[in-house]
């Protein structure tokens, strides 16, 4: 019933449409004419605030889906507003298909042909005159037309049209050029004033009446339209009352953004207690303060909007680092703080987060709290429970002593062992409230700040006490400039303190590059012939690379040129493209790119010159567009490939013209050690890097040390093993001249996304030897795997030729996995270490869109936290940032700054320069969208043809539709047949025939070769999950995922179900000797009967055997149940029960799976309904 | 004395570095010639074609830049004319004031005047005001109704101008010889808060017109304005 009614609403807006068309079209269009020249010639002076609509015929299809999207969604029945009301007035609005204009300013457009598009059929103008008025759509559909006013605010606008406005909020704001922006108006959320241009559309649902996605929609398809004033003719224009000039509205004082500033510990907070509250991701801080008797340097990274790291040094200076061996330093702390947000302030809701403080040190100042924030305007308030020092002074006893008696107590903390996570203390013992307020000046550049110390300084470390005339401390915070922050505060009553904060977003950083040669402009003649040398030379000065070959074949010009390495693809291939058209003769019509990476082939790419020269020289609408680049995977060629060719102009370079010589400065430092808190060396270092073959290079570098404070560098860290990386002291300190790097690499690109290199030299630093790795990393893949092996001897500690005794054989397995989950990467390795200790290493880290990358890891190895010693395992933090982000010339390669908390032994991995997986990273799925300003590209307004048309929606939650399917399943059990259920009954009985005899078997095979087989089998189960779970990430695409949440959710299922069985039969195992027939019901204990691994294995297979066809994976779980019966965990008929069992859940699972995908799926599109059904 | 000696190393090997090149080290050595820095010598030694006309614009805190006149857009206030910088922005000037800005942090997307301001005058004018309707974006602050006080500086009172904020070429003597005038915005929409303008008027072509100015799109983006090259006889040395 509902598709004959959408049909006749179709009709009816496309009437609409042609009747303002009709209205509103004042003057055509000539062909061939550019926009700028339209308005120039239809208007005798520039007229700015006049609004020009673009519209293109063809862009009415994909709004028209937008607007059929917005009505679908209208109707579900979530929606508790706008189905009715919203819905009649969006079905009347037209599908005009606008475009957005870079800018109506002729001028300006004709000065950036490549945003002023030339007009063609099917393309109209309009000219809608500034109309002051603004108009409000409601959620409920209601459309209120009011005056425009110059410094009216959008607040202002709502409230005339609203009765009550306290359920609004967030509005979207349709500005009359076709922006659209999403601005909060209630107190809680108010971070900017907003105005309003006349013509403007405010789309204003209420409180939790539209999903967010839905009213992105509306506003979006709301810019397409024409101001409200000419859709609406009739409709009167209301005044705001407050719009005349002599009473203008005042800025609403509570409506600016919350100055969010640093605590003294570093994180975002009020004085000395933190804060909910969260910087955007990328945000960077390093802060220093001061408050006798401690003087604390903090770093702050903020990875995610909810997550922030970092680490602190804290110096005491009421205590000593050490008499023994550090003099008269005073005592430096390390610490890592934690803090995580669990709740988004809402309307009525807080901010809510949780952290820890100094959660890898050595306990001093180890706290944790949880937190909550609510604004109000200017004034934001927090509250939260303490513990550990921040909850010293006490007050609530043992806030989670429910919990058991462990958490009554809190563990004293032994100082100097460090490196404990402490979690035997965390949540423990007794609590205290903190809490304060913070207000933010007009001009945002002052926080004043009153809190209540968490703290009574009665415990301080080193067992001391600090005298606290008041708990309650204020601050005062100058924002001196957009980076910088001066805080002093007053504290305990009694003291004075100061801090210095500097932050910036490394996530938005840039750098103009005015040290690059200026790109040539378009050129008016093209060249008779192909200058091969001349083209090469531009492109290795424009884009770093360096021709290997350059030819026009026909109407291709073909290039091969091997990178630098640097980050920003899309940009350097921007470049090449334009030198490439410069160059090329006027008869090439394509060009094709072929670019390797150290003679490892990457890409293949192929470029349509006519397209993209449409793209530099004029504007297009997207559903015009056509892609002038198309990327490919790079592939090895035969030299004989190239045989015979007749090219033009052809040019090749030597083998070592990508060969380079450089010097350079050098600096190093070590910080928070006891011979002084930074000791540092500076020099000069000379890099070589010379290629043998474009496969095969000697790299390295040697250093001389020229300014240095190692002469107080006297202290060599204790270790309990091989000295692997702890004499890291006598390797700065011995030689002013070293040799860190000297190797010889070859690289090999084995087919098929495989990849190897061999290596041998002076490795790195403190070892020699060769080694060799191989990688799998498949074209635009998130996943990748790669294995390393090294035979390696310590180096001498000169860094010189000579090497020392200890040897070793060190090597990882290494997956990596791009999670598509906010710029989420991991890198996980397990291997053998330097030490000889085995473990893996677990690597954390976001990478930014302009390849900025913050990240952590943490190793764990079968080295013990004593024998590892202070720290107990390795682990740091870093950040990365191209060089490109901080050199005003485009340059390849990355910064890197990395601090470990403890430089130790265990967990030691080997320093290799050369790594696969950064040799092929424009393999990478994002690796032609990293750029050097996605920032100012995402803000640049100036652009034309933005999409509008695109349909949001809101992100899907997987396992709901898993819920549906557990659900479903089980109400199926009831329609399996009796037949089935006594056909199952009398396989477990006739098996349960054999049970004696089998275990008799499974007696005589302990201590055989079976052992080894069995424990295969009793791994089958996990393996299948953790090959699910890989699965479920989308690795072999959507089926493959939803066949794995079937199979995870069918195990856990058959488990549950299983420990119920186990429960309800109590069998006795064959290993308690009480023989197969030993029940004793009620009992859970150790029960036999079914077993969870041969249940779990057959869940796990079912769905795929059935969706695939693959019988064969039963014979996979099948193993499992060998090694319960060998093992003499299960008898026969356990394992005959649990197959069964596993075997029913995952068929039940599967088929709620196929029935929910083959269900009846709409499908609307410009011109026709359609409804699709997959069989 | 070992020291000197390192640190004589570490600075050859530097300059040894700069002969590379290395991007750091090209970085280096543009820092060390000033080339990040004003840019000024790229104005000085500038390549000008005669048949065009060049404004010198220098924003806070960025290298000056010369902009070509593109059009000249007839007016009944006053011609206007349409600069254009190199990748692509626009400046709008009529009579030496902005009235239209395009490509810019901040833009003034219109300009007009309810109450035209009276012409500049070369030997010192009176005091006097205009009103002005003008449109800002990105923050949509549209028809926004400034009164604009102009006033004329006594020629003793030129050495109080703020001098420094007009770059390093102008000198206090340069200054002298000049007619200089300020305008500051005496009524406003809340949201608007412009800093003093200031015009500096003398003969340019032949005819009195703003040889040089300082003004200000918001309250944290002023610039220098002067055609260039500077024909005023009181820019001569």
């Amino acid at each position: 019933m509902i598709f004959p009614m959408r049909q006749i609403a179709w009709v009816v807006s496309l009437w609409g449409q042609f009747a303002l068309q009709a209205h509103a079209a004042d003057v055509a269009v000539l062909p061939g004419e550019r926009v700028s020249d339209w308005i120039l010639r239809t208007s005798a002076v520039t007229a700015p605030l006049d609004v020009v609509h673009w519209r293109v015929g063809s862009e009415r299809g994909p709004q028209l889906r937008l607007r059929e999207a917005v009505l679908a969604s209208l109707l579900a029945p979530s929606n508790t507003e706008g189905s009715g009301g919203l819905t009649a007035t969006l079905q009347s609005l037209p599908v005009t298909g606008r475009m957005l204009l870079a800018s109506s300013d002729a001028r300006w457009l004709q000065g950036s042909p490549q945003q002023d598009p030339v007009l063609a059929d099917g393309q109209s103008l309009h000219r809608f005159e500034a109309a002051g008025s603004i108009a409000v759509l409601s959620g409920t559909g209601d459309v209120c037309l009011l005056e425009q006013g110059a410094a009216t605010p959008v607040q202002a606008y709502l409230k005339a049209c609203f009765v009550d406005t306290d359920d609004l909020d967030w509005v979207w704001v349709v500005q009359p050029d076709g922006r659209v922006s999403k601005v909060g108006v209630a107190a809680w959320n108010a971070d900017t004033f907003a105005t309003l241009a006349p013509g403007a559309w405010l789309f204003a649902p209420q409180r939790g009446g539209l999903p967010e996605s839905q009213s992105d929609n509306i506003a979006r398809f709301l810019a397409t339209q024409a101001p409200a004033r000419v859709l609406f003719p009739g409709k009167p224009v209301l005044p705001v009352a407050s719009l005349s000039p002599e009473a203008p509205v005042r800025v609403p004082a509570d409506f600016r953004p919350v100055q969010l500033t640093a605590s003294d510990w570093g994180e975002i907070g009020l004085i000395q207690t933190p804060s909910a509250r969260m910087e955007s991701a990328g945000k960077v801080r390093a802060h220093v303060s001061a408050m006798h008797p401690y003087t604390k340097m903090s770093v702050l990274l903020q990875p995610m909007d909810w997550f922030e790291l970092g680490f602190r040094y804290t110096d005491i200076s009421n205590a000593l680092y050490g008499p023994g061996y550090a003099g008269d330093q005073t005592y430096k702390d390390k610490s890592i703080d934690v803090k995580l947000r669990l709740l988004k302030e809402g309307a009525y809701t807080p901010e809510l987060a949780m952290g820890l403080r100094d959660v890898g040190g050595t306990g001093l100042f180890a706290s944790e709290y949880v937190v909550a924030n609510k604004r109000w305007g200017a004034w934001d308030a927090s509250v939260g429970l303490g513990w550990g020092y921040l909850g010293a002074r006490g007050g609530v006893t043992a806030p989670l002593g429910f919990l058991g008696q462990r958490f009554q107590s809190r563990p004293v903390v032994v100082v100097g062992s460090g490196g404990e996570t402490n979690e035997q203390s965390y949540f423990h013992g007794d609590a205290a409230l903190f809490g304060g307020v913070q207000w933010s000046s007009p001009s945002g550049k002052w926080v004043l700040k009153a809190e209540l110390d968490g703290n009574n300084y009665q415990k301080e470390p080193f067992a001391t006490t600090q005298p606290q005339n008041s708990p309650l401390n204020w601050g005062a915070v100058y924002r001196y400039s957009p980076s910088v922050d001066i805080a002093a505060t007053v504290q305990r009553g009694n003291r004075v303190g100061v801090g210095l904060t500097m932050h910036f977003n490394v996530g938005q950083l840039e750098m103009p590059k005015p040290l690059d040669p200026a790109l040539p402009r378009l050129p008016a003649v093209y060249p008779v012939a192909l200058q091969a040398h001349v083209l090469a030379d531009e492109l290795k000065q424009h884009a770093g690379w360096t021709v290997q070959r350059a030819s026009v074949m026909g109407a291709t010009l073909a290039i091969e040129a091997q990178t630098d390495g640097a980050l920003y693809m899309q940009e350097r291939m921007d470049r090449a493209v334009a030198l490439l058209h410069k160059s090329a003769p006027a008869h090439v019509r394509r060009f094709v790119i072929e670019l390797n990476e150290r003679g490892l082939p990457m890409t293949h790419t192929e470029v349509d010159r006519a397209e993209w020269l449409a793209r530099m020289t004029r504007a297009q609408a997207p559903s015009l567009k056509l892609p002038p680049l198309v990327v490919s995977a790079g592939y090895r060629r035969e030299p004989d490939e190239r045989a015979g060719v007749d090219a033009q102009g052809a040019a090749s370079s030597p083998v070592d013209s990508a060969s380079a010589l450089s010097i350079q400065p050098s600096y190093s430092q070590i910080l928070g050690g006891p011979d002084g808190f930074v000791l540092y060396q500076a020099g000069v270092k000379a890099t070589v890097d010379y290629r043998l073959q474009p496969n095969t290079w000697v790299s390295g570098y040697v250093n001389a040390r020229i300014l240095d404070n190692y002469d107080t560098f006297k202290f060599d860290g204790p270790s309990n093993l091989p000295r692997v990386r702890t004499d890291a002291r006598q390797y700065v300190t011995t030689s002013r001249y070293t040799m860190p790097n000297m190797q010889l690499t070859h690289v090999q690109d084995l087919g098929g996304g495989h990849y190897g290199s061999v290596y041998g030299g002076f490795l790195e630093s403190m070892y020699a030897g060769v080694g060799g790795e191989w990688l799998y990393r498949p074209w635009k893949s998130p996943f990748a795997f790669g294995v390393d092996v090294n035979r390696v001897r310590q180096r001498s500690f000169a860094q010189d030729f000579g090497l020392r005794d200890y040897e070793v054989s060190t090597g990882h397995a290494t997956a990596y996995w791009d999670t598509g989950w906010n710029d989420l990467q991991v890198k996980l390795q397990m291997g053998r270490y330097l030490a000889g200790d085995v473990g893996a290493t677990l690597d954390l880290r976001r990478v930014f869109a302009n390849g900025t990358t913050i990240g952590a890891w943490v190793t764990r190895t079968n080295v013990s936290a004593a024998q590892f010693g202070e720290g107990s395992f390795d682990k740091g933090i870093y950040v990365s940032m191209p060089f490109d982000l901080l050199l005003p010339k485009s340059s390849p390669g990355n910064a890197h700054a990395i601090w470990t908390p403890l430089m130790r032994d265990g967990g030691a991995r080997l320093g290799r320069s050369v790594a696969l997986f950064d040799l092929t990273s424009q393999r990478d799925p994002r690796a032609m969208a990293f750029v050097s300003n996605p920032t100012s590209r995402a803000g640049n307004r100036f652009v034309t043809g933005g999409d509008l048309s695109h349909i949001h929606t809101e992100p899907t939650n997987r396992w709901l539709s898993g819920r549906d399917d557990v659900f479903g399943a089980g109400r199926s059990v009831g329609d399996v047949p009796y037949s089935t259920w006594l056909l199952g009954a009398g396989a477990v009985l006739a098996a349960s025939a054999f049970d004696a005899q089998v275990d008799k078997w499974a007696l005589n095979q302990q201590g055989t070769q079976a052992d080894g087989l069995a424990k295969i089998g009793n791994a089958v189960p996990f393996a299948l999950a953790a090959g699910s779970g890989a699965l479920l990430t989308g690795l072999a695409g959507e089926g493959g995922a939803n066949t794995a949440q079937t199979a995870l959710l069918s195990a856990g299922m058959a488990v549950g179900a299983n420990l119920g069985l186990k429960y309800a039969v109590g069998r006795a195992r064959p290993v308690d000797g009480q023989g197969a027939g030993s029940f004793q019901g009620g009992n859970t204990k150790d029960s036999s009967f079914a077993s969870n691994h041969v249940a779990a294995a057959f869940a796990l297979v079912t769905p795929f055997a059935q969706q695939y066809d693959m019988p064969s994976l039963y014979l996979v779980a099948a193993a499992s149940s060998l090694g319960r019966i060998q093992q003499r965990e299960h008898w026969l008929s356990d394992t005959v029960a649990g197959g069964l069992l596993g075997y029913a859940v995952g068929s039940l699972m599967s088929n709620q799976q196929l029935r929910r995908e083959k269900s009846w799926q709409l499908d609307l599109a410009p011109g026709r309904i359609g409804a699709t059904k997959s069989f | 004395m070992r020291h000197a000696l390192r640190l004589f190393v570490l600075g050859f090997a530097l300059c040894l570095a700069a002969c590379a090149p290395n991007p750091l080290q090209q970085t280096l050595v543009a820092l060390a010639k000033g080339d990040l820095g004003q840019g000024e010598s790229a104005v000085a030694t500038a390549v000008l074609n005669p048949a065009y006309r060049y404004l010198r614009v220098e924003l806070d805190g960025a290298a000056p830049a010369l902009l070509v006149l593109g059009y000249l857009e007839p007016h009944p206030d006053g011609v206007v004319e349409v600069w254009y910088a190199s990748l692509g922005e626009v400046i709008k000037t009529q009579n030496g004031r902005i009235v239209g800005t395009v490509g810019l942090g901040v833009d003034w997307a219109s300009v007009t005047f309810s109450k035209l301001p009276v012409a500049w005058q070369g030997g010192g004018g009176l005091a006097s005001t205009y009103v002005r309707v003008r449109s800002e974006l990105p923050g949509y602050r549209v028809g926004g109704v400034e009164t604009v006080a102009v006033s004329p500086v006594a020629r003793q009172d030129v050495g109080q101008l703020p001098l420094k904020s007009f770059g390093p070429m102008f000198q206090a003597a340069q200054a002298q010889r000049l007619h200089w005038y300020q305008e500051r915005v005496v009524a406003a929409p809340p949201t608007s808060d412009l800093p003093v303008s200031w015009f500096a008027v003398g003969r340019h072509g032949g005819q009195v017109a703003v040889v040089f100015s300082r003004q200000c799109l918001a309250d944290n983006m002023c610039m220098n304005l002067q055609p260039w090259p500077a024909q005023d006889e009181a820019f001569k040395p």
